[in-house]
Formats: C-alpha cells, structure tokens, sequence
C-alpha cells in the first residue's frame, strides 16, 4: 500500500494543519472500502496498476485538496479583465521601451553607453520590469479586491457611490487622501535621495552630458522635493480640505510650474559627447533624447498646470471642499 | 451544442438537488462509504470527492452530526441528521415540492401549446 500512502500524504500536504488529520483519515477509509470492495469482487489483491488508476480516478492529490477549502482569490472575476487588461499595456509599453533601446543602444549608437551595449542587458531589463509590475499591479488589485470584499461584507457602502466606496464618505475620503499622500511622500522621498546622490551635471563615463540648467536648478528642485514632502507628510498624518491646505499645495505645484517653465526655456538638456560612435549618429543620439526630454517636461507641465488649476478653483472658487474631487478620493 | 455545456447544466441541476438527498440519506445513520454506495443504487451518484466536502460542510452548518466509531476493526466516521438538519429538510422537501409542481404546471402548459399549435 506504499503507493495508497504516498497519495494521501501528497494530499495531507495541501490541506490546512488543523484539518488534515480529520480529512486524510476520512479519505483513507474511503479508499481502503473501494479497495477491499473492488479486491472481493476480483477474488484477490489489486495489481499497483489497478490501484494505480483507481487513485488517478480520484484526481491529482491538489484537485481532492481543493474541493475541501473554501474558495478564495486574489483578484476576482470582476476586477480580472481590468487587471489583465492593465497588465498587458505595462508590459506590452516595457517590451516596446526594451526593443527600442535595444535597437538604438546594440546598433546606431552602439557604445555610446557602454552598459546598454549588450543585448542580455536589455532581455534582463525587459524581464525585470515586467515581472516588477506584474507584481506592483497584482498588490494593487488584490487591495482594491480586498477593499469592496470588506465594504460588501459590513455592507458599508452606499448605491449612490458608483464605485461602491463605503457608505461614511468623509472616513472614505481621509482614507483615500492619506493613501495617495503616503504614496506621495515615498515616491518624493526616493526622488530626492535620487537627486541629491546622482551628480546632477555630467555622466561623462556614459557619453552622455547634462546642460548647466541641471546644475543651475540642483538646489531648486532639492527644495521643491522638500516642500513637497512636507505637505504630503500633512495630507498624511492629518488629512484636510483647509484653505490652508490648498494654499500650501498651491505653493508647491506653483514651485514645480516654475522649474519646469525654467527647464523648458533652457533647452537642449542633454548633449552626447562619446568619442566612440561617429559625430553624426551622437547628433542624431542628442536629438532623440533631448525630444524625449521635451515630451516628458511638457506632460508633467501639463499635469501640474492641471492640478494647479483644480486646486486654486477649490482653494478659490467658492466649491465646496467635501463634495471636490479629492476630497471624495476620486 | 457542446456536450460541456449541457454536462454544465446537468451539474447545475443536480447541485441542490444532491444536498437533499444526502440530508434525506442521512435520517439514518451511515459513513460515507455506504452513505456513497446507498445514493449510487437509488440513481444518484456522488462521486467522493463532492460527497465529503459537502459532509463537512453541512456538519459545520449544523445540519449533521458525526463520530467516529470502530466497526469491523477500523476507525470510521458515521453521519447523521441533527434536530435542526431534520428541520430544514422538512422545509426543503416542502421547498422542493413547490418547485416540482410548478415544473409540472409549466411544462404541461407547454405540452398544451404545441398540441394546438400542431392541429
């Protein structure tokens, strides 16, 4: 019987420690009365071949596991095709953004950035990224999941609300609230050590060089990064909708206009100087990656341009706070 | 049509259905061996690996009790109906009472239809 044995140790292996006994022993005198049932039908004892398939007919030692636990899920079937769908693009941006640099990095400008010169570098960059935002993108469901799960079972939450937040709107958009400001706060604070660690001026070993603005706004952006922190540290410890509040936020996306208007008029931002790769390709070089700067300084202005209006109409306009945006978390 | 999907809807059929007949089974005591083998010759087969997790299920509700018991020199569980198990068997067997005879009323309707519709 070391076979029948092996099949109910592999099941006691899935199953929970305060169950197993009970289940494993249930499931071993069922099996042992279809084998002495089957063996006095057949006059003699099962060949392990027979008592092979009547094993296998019960299921894989998982499957007769499962069918004894209640079902659970991370993200379920009503939040999967969001996050599958969310998953694709990430990934599918990733592999696009590793083709590209590959293509650029192994060909044209090959050696202009010594590291990105191989083609492992960017299948590892590739693999690595996605596998981190299937991972950042499956925390993130599975808290949203767990978050309706919750408000379902205590049934706080309210029809009006069309994302079923819990019914206590004011609770909800604290909540919210401190959420975004310590995601914020991480987010800036990685930022600035980033900044204040990383010489902002030239990366000469790297062919690449970084125009005087870099230097020229070093301090400027540490102290934005700073007061950015600040406020979001408030959001966070004590969420508000004050004018106060609004003002301070006001001032640091005002701050953050400035620098990026600083930035856009200083133009270019980067300049290739690797001796290694023909002038012409290191203009070309230059040029792609001074657009790329440009499209990324003009979307985070119009982001924070955005934000600044929204936040001198609430601070301003007469609305009222608890029925804005952000103070309902949406 | 797929055979998976009627095999779907059969199985769905059946789900309330096997709840009933293991309850009902169960007025007399029984372990699940025999409990399996009695169903199975009365046309309802259950195989094992829906039969003891729906035992532990409706034991946890407290539709039925159980112990284990040695008979024939070997440990085993015997299962039977509890006082409130007996209860809502009672009300499911009223429950499924109603559905068989509306079942009933509906497709004798339709029987009508198509009689009429075909003379």
């Amino acid at each position: 019987m070391q076979v029948l044995d092996r099949y109910l140790d592999a099941v006691r292996g899935y199953l929970p420690r305060d169950q197993r006994a009970d289940i494993v022993a249930e499931l071993a005198e069922d099996l042992r009365s279809e084998i002495e049932e089957r063996q006095a039908a057949l006059g003699r004892p099962l060949a392990e071949d027979e008592l092979r398939a009547l094993l296998k007919r019960r299921g894989h030692p998982m499957s007769v596991a499962e069918r004894y636990l209640p079902s659970r899920h991370l993200i379920g079937p009503a939040m999967l095709p969001a996050y599958l769908r969310t998953v694709r693009i990430a990934v599918g941006v990733i592999l696009v953004l590793a083709l590209a640099g590959s293509l650029v990095f192994t060909g044209p400008a090959r050696g202009a950035v010594p590291v990105l010169s191989g083609a492992w570098i960017w299948f590892w960059l590739a693999l690595g990224g996605s596998l981190a935002y299937v991972g950042l993108f499956t925390l993130i469901f599975g808290l949203v999941e767990r978050h309706y799960r919750r408000a379902e079972e205590t049934g706080r939450w309210d029809p009006r609300d069309p994302e079923g937040l819990t019914a206590d709107v004011d609770a909800s958009a604290r909540l919210s609230q401190r959420a975004h400001a310590v995601a914020d706060v991480v987010t800036d604070l990685l930022l600035l050590v980033l900044w204040l660690r990383v010489h902002p001026v030239a990366m000469p070993e790297m062919g690449i060089v970084l125009t005087p603005v870099w230097l020229a706004l070093h301090w400027p952006v540490a102290l934005y990064l700073a007061a950015s922190i600040g406020v979001e540290l408030a959001d966070a410890l004590r969420p508000s909708s004050s004018r106060g509040r609004l003002l301070a936020h006001l001032w640091v996306d005002g701050l953050a206009l400035v620098l990026i208007g600083v930035l856009l008029a200083a133009a270019p931002w980067v300049r290739v100087t690797a001796p290694s790769i023909p002038a012409e390709t290191a203009r070309m070089l230059g040029r792609w990656m001074n657009s790329a700067c440009l499209l990324g300084l003009l979307s985070i202005g119009v982001y924070y341009l955005v934000r600044f209006v929204r936040q001198a109409l609430r601070a301003f306009g007469g609305s009222s706070p608890a029925t804005t945006p952000q103070a309902t978390g949406q | 049509m797929s055979p998976d999907l009627f095999e779907n809807l059969r199985l769905e059929l059946r789900r309330g259905c096997v709840i009933v007949a293991v309850m009902a089974a169960l007025r007399s005591e029984q372990y699940g061996y025999t409990l399996r083998k009695a169903l199975a010759e009365q046309g309802m087969d259950i195989d094992e690996g829906t039969l003891y997790p729906l035992l532990r299920r409706l034991e946890t509700q407290g539709l039925l009790a159980s112990e284990w018991r040695e008979e024939d020199k070997r440990n085993k569980r015997f299962y039977r109906l509890s006082a409130d198990g007996k209860q809502v068997l009672k009300q499911l067997l009223a429950e499924w009472e109603t559905i068989d005879s509306s079942l009933r009323g509906i497709l004798k309707e339709n029987r009508r239809a198509s009689a009429r519709s075909v003379s």
